[in-house]
């Protein structure tokens, strides 16, 4: 096979000290900038680059290196998710669902360890789907049209009841309220100004870092200054290690979550937290059947979206590679890096430069083995993060989290924005409204209005255009029974 | 019986307004002419809506009860200097700034003030030389050039 | 205190050994930061990075530029920004570009416009293209043109930005070439260059106005065919053998202008300086293949001129917005 000579060749490229090297650092440095809440891989390798330049490294090392902080990152988000229900990156918004739980229950080691597994199934598996289906996967994913992401948002919006337990009514008005809160700023369809208030600092609407570290890391710190700081010394009970059992049962779990996050990874148009939040749902969906604790602390709550983010960040590379067509910001700022290089990704880039190709598809075997055997000692050291005095911990959490947000956009308006969400993020948890929907409105609402209006403007307004193409029939199929099937069950009970 | 649930119905009335508010600022977006035949009104008027008729579900029906907070003091006191960072950062600078941030939030957090001033005194030097040093994204100044 | 970034660093010490930094009126910067109006990967970050990268590498000038992202609104809140809280520091440059003056002109930067900074010059240009599938039923311009004409709505259209962006004025500037209606044109947008390319390719849309540097490797593999460049002249490498529009009889160019402006109450010493530096970088023989890198073509202009072009471009942009009814007829 074509695929098997070529990636011999990538391994040669790969292999070589140098390589091996730039590998483990880009590893270290993105598992680093995953754990940092605000600060996301886009700024390490603006920032490496030109010290690519300084080095003379040459094009290959140079991605082997930029993407080893891409996809390491996505090892580092769910740390201080499962620690402190704090996501250090969009994507773990999920994973707090259950992670915190289980951290609460003493088991943030055992959280850790098979979330660390999992992606490096995820990713893995999903680097092999790439070896030999880069090209036809690509080709077939730019026929995805926007009428199809239509179905596919409205098919992960209506698994959003499984998200959020407890109260609908809640979920629903919260899921909303972030819906609103992605469309503020500029249209993009007229470009006219929406929801902003009048005001010049809204116009680039509201990022996702202000509105993640307001909810989740300055609203946890509210909540935790109210109660006296029990359930943070809850967390240090030790529980028991991840077993084998458990980790089995979680295996199903993690190869639907590759599936499902590499499928959504490859589409250009929709990214990672898309991918989480659908997998998360749907193995939910699949629990009901059985015996679960989603929502309390399940093991399959938290390897599922781990799973599905490193897949999908893996599968966004495909359409940047052998397209030149990114589908995320991150893989922007690794498409601008090749093109510095003068390398132009393309369906030419595996003839004409396999050395950069399949070096890099290479050295993502290698480095994701690195990842993992990096992660397993880290676990011990992650966990004892919250024997750390809460005086110690949490100043530094908040000046850390709001130094993140300083970086995204030096504007002091977003620090205050960023703490009047987590007044709000306080008050939401008092009246148990949940705020993962808020997120997945947010995540979703705009892609769901800009796809819609896409199709419309395509169609002239007719809405059978929704209607017309295969994925978008078994899209819709799949929402009505997601929809449906918890009725059938109410009734036959 | 009503009372304990006031927390509820409050949010729901909260959630009335908004969706009216977002509602009608939506009727007011005019554009000369849109590409695309549903243009910038519906989606926000449509959602809304959706909102809205939640929030008025909740006034209705409501569910949980709010729990009295055992202490005030301490988030209050970490709001306000939240809010104040935010405010100061650009003026005086990144180590100061930070430094008196994490000392409230540390007090608030039941610490000795010596204990307190120590944290300050290690964060805030620690993460500058991370973020800005480490990681060239540029922190605020200020007139002490930190 | 020299105030040297650790990793910036490297690329410092070999630039000291190379030609020492010029001085201009007394001024040197200090701790010279550039503000990019977009998130890091986007075209003002990647004008300010390789600025910077090339001021360094090429020994211009000596203390490292920072780039510090403001996102929001293609540059309305860096330009709110450097009005209300810098306006004098000497410090500090603000990418920009063509789609800053589109902006400027539909009166979308708030109350700032083009006389509230001072032009400082240019790194280079990208220019507008039109581009189809491989197999598109358009062999030439004229078979685009022709289909308008007949039908404005019947070819849908594809780009990076909303109603009056750049993006837009390139596909209606080819409607009223075709003299019809550019508010007829059937136009989706879509975020960013690349998932329109993407919607071309899966045959979503049948145009793409985008520009000439995000087309290029999709022409170069043969996927695509471009029907015209929007550029004054044709283009060198691979676009040599794509005529432009005027060529073909329809009056449309488009050039993105990528460059630098300054505060509006920044020190002459400090102006003559940073345009003294564009100068002299615009004629470094290193600087071409860094600019070739950042996918940019040449195009140079520094301080008066390029203050001309910045007020002659706005007022350009300001009456076709009025004339293809993107902005109401006062102000």
């Amino acid at each position: 096979m074509d695929a098997i000579a070529a990636l011999m060749g990538g391994f040669a490229v790969a292999l070589t000290p140098t390589n091996l090297a730039l590998a483990l650092a880009g590893c270290l440095i993105g598992t680093a900038i995953g754990v940092l809440p605000g600060i996301g891989p886009m700024n390490a390798i603006a920032l490496l680059l030109p010290f690519c330049f300084a080095l003379k490294l040459p094009p290959e090392s140079a991605l082997i290196l930029l993407a080893a902080v891409y996809y390491g990152s996505g090892y580092g988000g769910r740390i201080t998710a499962i620690l402190l229900n704090m996501p250090g990156e969009p994507s773990a918004a999920i994973t707090t669902l259950d992670g915190h739980p289980l951290a609460k229950q003493g088991r943030a080691a055992a959280a850790l360890m098979v979330t660390g597994i999992g992606s490096f199934v995820g990713a893995t598996l999903s680097v092999v789907m790439m070896t030999f289906l880069a090209v036809p996967l690509a080709r077939v994913a730019v026929g995805f049209s926007p009428a199809d992401y239509v179905a596919l948002i409205v098919f992960a919006l209506s698994l959003l009841g499984a998200v959020a337990p407890g109260n609908a009514v809640k979920a629903w008005a919260a899921g909303c309220f972030g819906i609103l809160l992605a469309l503020v700023g500029v249209d993009s369809g007229t470009g006219i100004e929406r929801l902003t208030m009048g005001s010049m600092e809204m116009l680039g609407g509201i990022d996702f870092t202000v509105l993640a570290i307001g909810l989740f890391a300055i609203g946890e710190v509210l909540l935790l200054l109210e109660t006296r700081m029990r359930v943070a010394a809850a967390a240090l009970g030790h529980g028991e290690r991840l077993t084998l059992a458990e980790l089995a049962r979680c295996i199903p779990a993690m190869m639907r979550a590759t599936g499902i996050g590499f499928a959504i990874g490859v589409l250009p148009g929709a990214g990672a937290s898309v991918a989480a939040a659908l997998s998360y749902s749907t193995e939910r969906h699949i629990a009901e059947r059985g015996e679960h604790r989603f929502g309390k602390g399940d093991m399959r709550g938290v390897a599922s979206p781990e799973t599905a983010d490193n897949a999908a960040q893996i599968g966004n590379l495909v359409p940047m590679l052998s397209l030149g067509i990114p589908g995320s910001g991150t893989t922007a700022v690794l498409l601008g890096a090749l093109l510095m290089y003068s390398i132009t990704p393309g369906p030419l880039l595996f003839a004409q430069r396999p050395e950069v190709a399949w070096g890099l598809i290479a050295s993502m075997y290698i480095g994701n083995v690195m990842l993992l055997v990096l992660n397993i000692p880290l676990v011990g050291l992650f966990t004892r993060l919250l024997a750390v005095p809460a005086w110690v911990l949490y100043p530094g959490v908040i000046a850390l989290s709001l130094a993140g947000v300083w970086a995204v956009a030096n504007s002091p308006f977003d620090l205050m924005l960023a703490v009047g969400f987590g007044v709000l993020g306080y008050a939401l948890r008092k009246l148990d409204v949940p705020l993962v929907p808020i997120i997945l409105g947010f995540v979703l609402g705009r892609l769901l209005e800009d796809n819609f209006r896409r199709a419309m403007a395509l169609s002239d307004g007719d809405v059978a255009a929704l209607f017309a193409s295969i994925p978008s029939l078994l899209l819709w199929a799949c929402t009505a029974a997601a929809l449906a099937w918890p009725m059938l069950r109410r009734l036959r009970a | 019986m009503a009372a304990p649930l006031l927390a509820d119905r409050a949010l729901g009335a909260v959630l009335v307004l908004a969706g009216a508010g977002v509602g009608w600022h939506a009727q007011s977006l005019e554009v000369a002419f849109a590409a695309d035949p549903i243009g910038p009104k519906a989606f926000p008027t449509l959602v809304a809506l959706a909102m809205a008729v939640c929030g008025a579900v909740l006034m209705v029906a409501p569910a949980t009860r709010w729990e009295k907070a055992e202490r005030v003091l301490p988030g209050i006191a970490a709001t306000v200097a939240m809010f104040v960072y935010g405010l100061a950062l650009p003026e005086i600078g990144f180590i100061p700034a930070t430094f008196a941030l994490c000392v409230v939030i540390a007090l608030a957090f039941g610490a000795t003030p010596l204990r307190a001033a120590a944290s300050g005194a290690v964060t805030a030097p620690a993460l500058w030389l991370l973020l800005d040093r480490l990681l060239d994204l540029p922190l605020p100044r200020g007139p002490l050039g930190i | 205190m020299h105030r040297r970034h650790l990793l910036a660093g490297a690329a410092g010490l070999a630039a000291l050994a190379a030609t020492p930094a010029f001085a201009q009126g007394g001024f040197a910067p200090q701790n010279p930061e550039c503000i990019a109006g977009a998130a890091p990967g986007g075209g003002f970050d990647l004008t300010c990075r390789t600025a910077a990268r090339a001021f360094q590498e090429l020994g211009l000038i000596a203390p490292p530029i920072r780039t510090v992202n403001m996102p929001g609104g293609i540059g309305a809140v860096a330009i709110n920004h450097i009005n209300a809280q810098r306006r004098t520091d000497p410090n500090v440059i603000v990418a920009v570009s063509t789609g800053s003056w589109v902006n400027m002109a539909q009166g979308r930067f708030g109350r700032w416009g083009e006389n509230d900074v001072r032009w400082l010059g240019t790194i280079g240009a990208d220019f507008g293209v039109i581009a189809v599938r491989r197999d598109s039923r358009f062999q030439t311009l004229a078979d685009l043109v022709a289909a308008l004409r007949q039908d404005p709505g019947s070819v849908p259209m594809g780009a990076g930005g909303a109603v009056g962006s750049q993006d837009w004025t390139k596909a209606a500037l080819i409607a009223r070439g075709a003299g019809s209606d550019p508010r007829r044109i059937r136009y989706v947008p879509f975020e960013g260059g690349g998932q329109a390319m993407a919607a071309l390719l899966g045959g979503h849309i049948q145009v793409f106005p985008g520009d000439a540097t995000e087309v290029r490797g999709q022409l170069e593999a043969g996927e695509i065919r471009l029907l015209a460049v929007l550029a004054p002249n044709r283009l060198p490498g691979a676009f040599a053998n794509v005529p432009t529009a005027r060529e073909q009889g329809i009056d449309a160019e488009w050039t993105i202008v990528r460059g630098f402006y300054g505060p509006p109450q920044m020190p002459d010493a400090a102006y003559e300086y940073w345009v003294e530096a564009l100068r002299r970088l615009q004629a470094h023989p290193g600087w071409t293949a860094i600019r070739d890198g950042a996918g940019l073509f040449e195009f140079n202009m520094a301080g008066r001129d390029f203050e001309e072009l910045a007020k002659r471009r706005t007022a350009e942009y300001r009456a076709l917005a009025r004339e293809v009814g993107v902005i109401q007829q006062q102000n």
